[in-house]
């Protein structure tokens, strides 16, 4: 049994569970009660009877059912019961960073799990691929309870190794799931921005519907060294020594441009994206996105 | 602290210097091996970051490397006291000596007494500590100069080397361990003199050495009293002491005096008389000064004579029989605070000789100043020659006048004017004044002796008459003012007789041939009645009114006379005309001496005056020779009339404390000559030179040395009054009992504060570039 307190943090559950995740497109499938499906009256196998509620569709209900209980029941289907979520989660080195009680790699997981629980929960289906300049593993989308354990599984057994290259791994995510869902992709996008924001915009294109958390640490938002050091690259046998405070301005300025450029590039093909610090609560940064995410649902 | 590490050798100093520079870049060195290690995600930010700012950090590293080089040099550098009394630094480039330059006034008023004991003491005492100070540290030189010590190598005051140095009592003597010794031998030598010295040539002298000892450190010491009249106006002191400190030497004035004391001196004591014959009273005239803030009463001043025997009585200058005779003391009723009174009181000598008058106080403060001492020439008589053109009535007349019944110890001899052409010079010295009585005219020859005469401290009388040639007298004996005779005659000139109600005939000046006529109302020479007078020529009264009242705006060939009597009447007319010629007078009385043009003969002011015209123009022969002590004097006579070997004794007192020496005269051309040097004289008292004669007699001349009066003026100044006249300097001054023994440590020099100042502006530029290098930590 995957040791899940790890990755489940029972506050962030908590909250989380007290806020519906509500989704901003409408995808493939339906979610009862809560989401319509856009494949309407394509109904494939027969899954339960659920007891009419005010609103439901009368062209689900039962009437045989009716005719021999005069009670009012509404037919489910298969296929039209969640909305399908994927998560992309970066293993890479860079994510072996961290200089809090998680490193970037145990933040990206703890979210990717919690995100698994509360979709799980929703009766959505989720899927699982984590990378790092390649796929390392993957999981179909499923609406199964056990499906949380493997996700967990999965990343239990996944460490961070090699380095991070996004648009080949996204082009491998579209295809691993073309049905259209959510993809909420998890990692620091450290590596050529281009490329990374063409993968983005080439899920999109495939019509689903992207959340973004780029993970940093606070050291790397604040670099707040002192004193001579050296730094050593995660990713490649690049060294430097230096004073770290003659070239934090600099630094932070390369650093901020580049955020800038995820920032920009995610707004412009309408895919929303949060930076998200690992010094951060989990379960403030979920509750905030995910009141974000309603708030957008009810303008549109 | 640092005492042991920056007296170390030149390899020390090398090293240190060498770790100064070393260190920082060691530290930096260090620093940078002792990193932290950060396997860092975001390498491609910090990458970038580092190859755009390279350069400037690099630069501002190494700013601030050089900064802290520089500041621990700097530090060094100021440990080492750069600049200050006990340059390290110096010491390293070879000339790290500090000199203690110490100079003791040793004028006779510091031999000041009071309850507590002398100044000169005090002054010694603080000598002691001062050689303390300099033993307590290493690579001390010392010299020790007093005021009477010092020799102006020339005329200018300065010291071209160190030829002033050889009277120093310790010249540039290193302190070592026997200097203790050293200084004691060296004090028991020191007494006080009873000269009279400034500070000023010692000053000079000692700036000129440290700026020629450059190298060395300096600290230079004034013991002294520090009296009013020395310091009080600092013009001369204060340049002197600026160029000593601009030398970078430290000065320190030591005063050894708490307090002015009263005092008395004999200030004065001259004849006031030229005929000083044997048997003849001479009046001498004593002036003695309060130097005090109270009136000095009942002042007793005692009074003694030295009667010399024959120098032919013995060949032993100490053997020689000396008579003292007291005369009666003199009683001053009472002087003011800083006044003087003058007292005049005749003296006796029954023998021709040079003799000696002194006078003397009863002890107070200074001892030097109570006693003085004067030397007098007293001849067998005085002689005085009158030149009459027939040595008939005029000279007759004259000679009774001058010695009337043998009792003005005058005689006369009475010459025609040819003995002036064929007179030597030794014979015309023997006379003291020359009358010359209605002479009509001399030749050339005797012009030049009567000049030569005149020039040599002669006196020479004109009297003119109806003989007078006007025309030779202008020509030969005027020469446009640059003659001997003070008037350019033009014509004789008869005086209107006096109608009733008129002024007298003769109008005399305030002067002293007139003093019995101007001290009485009613004189009898307003009964003179002049009848004729040579008047002087146009240009000549032109030129009296016109003369130029500043001395120096004239023409140096031509004298200036000065009419001290004028007829009746005349605007000016001059009757007595006076003048300077030479080292004597000439007085010219424009009319007979005799009565063919006018009656004064038979007037009762006739016989005083001519006394007084007689000693008047004698005084030229009677100059006075009084010598201050430790002043050179000079004694010069013919070589072929004294032999080149004397004697020399001096008297303090009646008896000579030591035997007489010989010397040698230098041979000078036609003369031989004594010379004594600058301070061979070092106490009041009388100088005997026996020359001998070549024709075997024996002359003894004597000269009276004394201090200077003024010199016992005890009036101090005090101490912040005395640092406050300075503008320019401000020298440290303390009492001889606030003297610090301990090493003193000169306020930093210049050097020292502007190192200090680079070196905090260094400071602050390192903080600034670390600053900027972003070493600080938030």
């Amino acid at each position: 049994m995957p040791d899940s307190k790890n990755f489940l943090h029972p506050e962030a559950l908590k909250r989380i569970a007290r806020l519906d995740l509500r989704a901003q497109h409408i995808v493939e499938g339906f979610l009862s009660g809560m989401h319509r499906s856009p494949y309407f009256g394509q109904s494939v196998e027969f899954l339960q009877h659920r007891q009419y509620v005010p609103g439901d569709d009368l062209r689900h209900v039962d009437w045989q059912v009716w005719a021999r209980h005069d009670r009012l029941y509404v037919k489910q289907f298969e296929e039209d019961t969640n909305m399908r979520v994927n998560l992309l989660v970066d293993v890479s080195n860079s994510m072996d960073y961290g200089n809090g009680p998680f490193n970037k790699f145990e933040y990206a997981a703890t979210i990717a799990t919690s995100l698994a629980f509360l979709v799980l929960k929703n009766q959505d289906a989720i899927g699982c691929l984590t990378f790092d300049d390649q796929v390392r593993s993957k999981l179909q989308t499923l609406s199964k309870r056990t499906q949380l354990n493997a996700i967990i599984r999965d990343l239990e057994r996944t460490k961070p190794a090699d380095k991070t290259d996004l648009s080949r791994i996204f082009n491998e995510a579209a295809e691993t799931y073309p049905r259209r869902g959510m993809m909420i992709v998890i990692s620091d996008f450290f590596g050529d921005v281009e490329s990374t924001l063409k993968g983005l915009r080439l899920l999109r294109q495939r019509g689903h519907d992207v959340l973004v958390f780029q993970l940093l640490d606070d050291d790397e938002l604040d670099f707040p060294f002192t004193g001579s050091t050296r730094f050593e690259d995660l990713e490649s046998d690049a060294k430097l020594n230096c004073n770290p405070k003659s070239l934090r301005d600099g630094y932070l300025e390369e650093l901020n441009l580049f955020l800038d450029q995820v920032r920009r590039g995610c707004a412009r093909a309408a895919i929303d994206y949060a930076l998200v610090r690992t010094s951060d609560p989990l379960d403030a940064v979920l509750a905030e996105y995910l009141s974000r995410r309603m708030a957008r649902s009810r303008i549109r | 602290m640092f005492e042991n590490l920056f007296t170390a050798s030149p390899y020390v100093w090398t090293g240190l210097i060498a770790a100064m520079i070393a260190i920082p870049i060691l530290i930096h060195l260090i620093n940078l091996m002792r990193h932290q290690t950060v396997r860092w995600a975001a390498m491609d930010f910090l990458l970038r970051s580092h190859k755009k700012h390279r350069n400037w950090v690099w630069l501002k590293q190494l700013l601030l490397l050089l900064s802290r080089i520089a500041a621990l040099v700097l530090a060094l550098l100021l440990l080492a006291q750069i600049g200050c009394n006990d340059d390290r630094v110096a010491k390293l480039l070879g000339g790290s000596t500090t000199h203690h330059y110490v100079l003791l006034d040793d004028s006779f008023s510091m031999e000041d007494r009071d309850l507590s004991g002398r100044a000169f003491d005090r002054a010694t005492a603080t000598l002691s500590m001062i050689a303390a100070r300099a033993k307590n540290r290493q690579n001390q030189k010392f010299t020790l100069l007093r005021y009477s010590s010092i020799q102006s190598s020339g005329a200018d005051g300065t010291f071209s080397d160190d030829s002033g140095m050889k009277q120093a009592d310790l010249n540039s003597e290193l302190v070592d361990t026997q200097f203790d010794q050293r200084i004691e031998t060296v004090k028991g030598q020191l007494t006080v003199t009873q000269q009279s010295v400034g500070p000023n040539a010692g000053l000079a002298m000692i700036a000129d050495l440290i700026e020629q000892r450059s190298g060395e450190n300096a600290i230079v010491y004034l013991l002294s009293d520090f009296r009013k009249r020395d310091w009080e106006s600092p013009e001369l002191v204060e340049p002197l002491l600026a160029q000593i400190e601009a030398a970078g030497a430290a000065v320190e004035l030591i005063n050894c005096v708490e307090q002015a004391n009263e005092n008395l001196a004999i200030t004065r004591l001259v004849p006031t008389g030229n005929v000083r014959v044997a048997e003849t009273p001479l009046m001498v005239e004593m002036e003695v000064t309060n130097y005090s803030d109270r009136v000095a009463e009942n002042v007793q001043v005692k009074l003694e004579t030295w009667e010399y025997a024959s120098a032919e009585a013995t060949t032993r200058p100490e053997r020689l029989k000396v008579d003292a005779n007291a005369l009666p003391t003199v009683f001053i009723e009472s002087i003011p605070p800083g006044k003087s009174m003058v007292q005049s009181f005749p003296v006796f000598f029954r023998k021709p000789g040079q003799h000696t008058v002194l006078a003397q106080l009863p002890d107070d403060a200074i001892a030097a100043d109570n006693r003085r001492f004067c030397s007098v020439q007293i001849q067998s008589a005085a002689n005085v020659l009158l030149v009459d053109d027939d040595a008939q009535f005029d000279s007759q007349l004259m000679s009774l006048v001058l010695n009337p019944g043998g009792m003005t110890g005058l005689e006369t001899t009475s010459v025609t004017k040819r003995f002036l052409r064929d007179a030597t010079a030794e014979q015309m010295d023997a006379f003291d004044v020359i009358f010359m009585l209605d002479v009509d005219s001399i030749d050339e020859v005797a012009v030049k002796n009567l000049e030569s005469f005149t020039d040599r401290g002669g006196g020479v009388a004109f009297f003119v008459g109806p003989k007078t040639n006007g025309q030779f007298y202008r020509s030969s004996l005027y020469r446009n003012g640059t003659g001997l005779f003070p008037v350019a005659i033009e014509q004789a000139f008869e005086v209107p007789e006096r109608l009733d109600g008129e002024s007298a005939d003769v109008a005399p000046v305030d002067h002293p041939i007139f003093v019995p006529a101007l001290s009485v109302k009613n004189s009898l020479l307003e009964l003179v009645q002049i009848k004729q007078v040579w008047k002087p020529s146009v240009e000549w009264l032109v030129d009296q009114t016109d003369k130029p009242e500043n001395v120096d705006d004239r023409d140096d060939q031509v004298l200036i006379p000065e009419v001290i009597a004028t007829v009746r009447g005349m605007d000016g007319l001059p009757l007595v005309v006076e003048q300077s010629f030479g080292n004597g007078r000439v007085i010219a009385v424009l009319t007979t001496a005799g009565p063919s043009w006018n009656n004064w003969m038979r007037n009762a002011t006739f016989l005083p005056i001519m006394l007084l015209i007689q000693d008047h123009l004698a005084a030229g022969r009677y100059r006075s020779a009084e010598r201050l002590v430790g002043e050179p004097e000079m004694i010069q006579v013919a070589s072929s009339k004294y032999a080149r070997q004397v004697r020399r004794l001096f008297r303090e007192s009646l008896e000579p404390t030591q035997s007489s020496e010989q010397f040698d005269l230098v041979l000078d051309g036609n003369n031989v000559q004594l010379v004594s040097e600058p301070n061979q004289i070092v106490a009041a008292g009388i100088d005997e030179v026996w020359l001998g004669e070549t024709e075997g007699g024996v002359v003894a001349r004597r000269t009276a040395f004394n201090v200077d009066g003024q010199e016992g003026d005890l009036s101090v100044l005090e101490n912040q009054k005395l640092v406050g006249s300075f503008s320019t300097v401000r020298p440290t001054l303390v009492k001889w009992d606030e003297f610090n023994p301990e090493p003193k440590t000169r306020p930093a020099s210049s050097l020292s504060q502007i190192l200090l100042l680079v070196l905090i502006g260094t400071l602050v530029g390192e903080q600034c570039f670390a600053y900027l290098t972003n070493y600080h930590r938030s």
